[in-house]
């Protein structure tokens, strides 16, 4: 059981060619954004595949980047058994974690739990930070559809 | 049965193996930032468990490195039992996460999974695994609540996970003979 950075790259429908290649940067709603290269492990016994990636808000001359960091775990059969994320929102002291998401339609729900607790008056200079649950939801998607099974 | 940890299989797990600290440690690149993880030291208890103890740095270059410590009991059989871990920020603050008694957020994956493909666990252990899980979802939340208050560029909030793929890789190399 793996994790495929090429399907990654197919279902995002981009390549891995930032960073050293470490990255890939893409726009969303006018706003410009850059996943990074998954990270992995096995969980113990057989028990699945444990997966974690970095989603940067590029806030380019208004300041440092925002920082999302995506946790998935996925049982033997790849399907997603829960999901979490952190994400730090640059000056704006609105910094926050959800909870570990389960159940069905994870990929979903964490981005609703995401979008629940984002702040709704970012003015224009910040409007990227409010499709971030739409570019969380497109990355997980994208890992699911890259887990592979063998 | 005796627990011990192969060093060369958990070596073999990170990019460029032993590759630090005259080769005492494995340095690696996560999400565009630093890390360190020693090689674990460890011993045999007298009621046949076995405790490993995990040292992992963020590396912060100019400045301070954050620390964590992950203290891990297996049962005689090599299994997970419980686990915890300290974590220190720079020169800033301090934070301990309880233990996860019976059953971890990373086994209590295991249990979760087993659960749907097999169908096979008694009811009695399904609301100990909700438990399980509800008690690492406030100890992870509690961390990274932590974390992410603190100003830094994303390693600090990546090291969570990174500590979690360490906790992992280090089940992997558990062997028993």
């Amino acid at each position: 059981m793996h994790f495929d950075k090429d399907k990654f790259a197919s279902s995002m429908g981009d390549k891995w060619d930032k960073k050293d290649k470490m990255a890939m940067e893409y726009e969303s709603k006018n706003s410009n954004y850059r996943t990074w290269l998954q990270d992995t492990s096995l969980l113990p016994k057989q028990g699945g595949l444990y997966v974690s990636s970095k989603i940067d808000h590029i806030r380019g001359g208004f300041g440092e980047d925002d920082h999302i960091i995506v946790m998935m775990g996925y049982g033997p059969d790849g399907m997603a058994i829960t999901g979490q994320a952190a994400v730090q929102i640059q000056e704006d002291k609105s910094s926050y974690t959800t909870d570990i998401i389960q159940g069905t339609n994870i990929e979903q729900n964490v981005a609703n739990a995401i979008k629940a607790r984002l702040k709704s008056e970012y003015d224009d200079s910040n409007s990227g930070r409010q499709n971030i649950p739409n570019v969380v939801k497109r990355n997980l998607d994208a890992i699911t559809a890259s887990i592979v099974i063998q | 049965m005796s627990v011990t940890i192969d060093l060369t299989t958990l070596g073999q797990q990170y990019e460029h193996g032993w590759n630090d600290v005259n080769g005492t440690a494995a340095k690696f690149t996560s999400e565009d930032s630093d890390y360190r993880i020693y090689k674990p030291s460890w011993v045999c208890n007298s009621d046949g468990t076995f405790t490993a103890v995990l040292k992992q740095d963020h590396v912060r270059g100019g400045a301070v490195d954050d620390h964590a410590e992950t203290v891990t009991v297996f049962d005689s059989t090599g299994a997970l039992q419980s686990t915890s871990t300290n974590w220190n920020y720079g020169n800033n603050k301090q934070i301990q996460t309880g233990t996860v008694l019976t059953v971890d957020l990373v086994a209590a994956f295991v249990i979760t999974s087993t659960a749907l493909v097999d169908g096979g666990l008694s009811l009695a252990l399904v609301p100990e695994v909700v438990g399980a899980i509800s008690t690492g979802c406030k100890i992870y939340n509690k961390l990274a609540g932590e974390v992410i208050e603190l100003d830094d560029d994303g390693g600090r909030l990546n090291f969570v996970a990174v500590v979690n793929h360490n906790l992992n890789k280090l089940c992997a190399s558990i062997v028993t003979s």
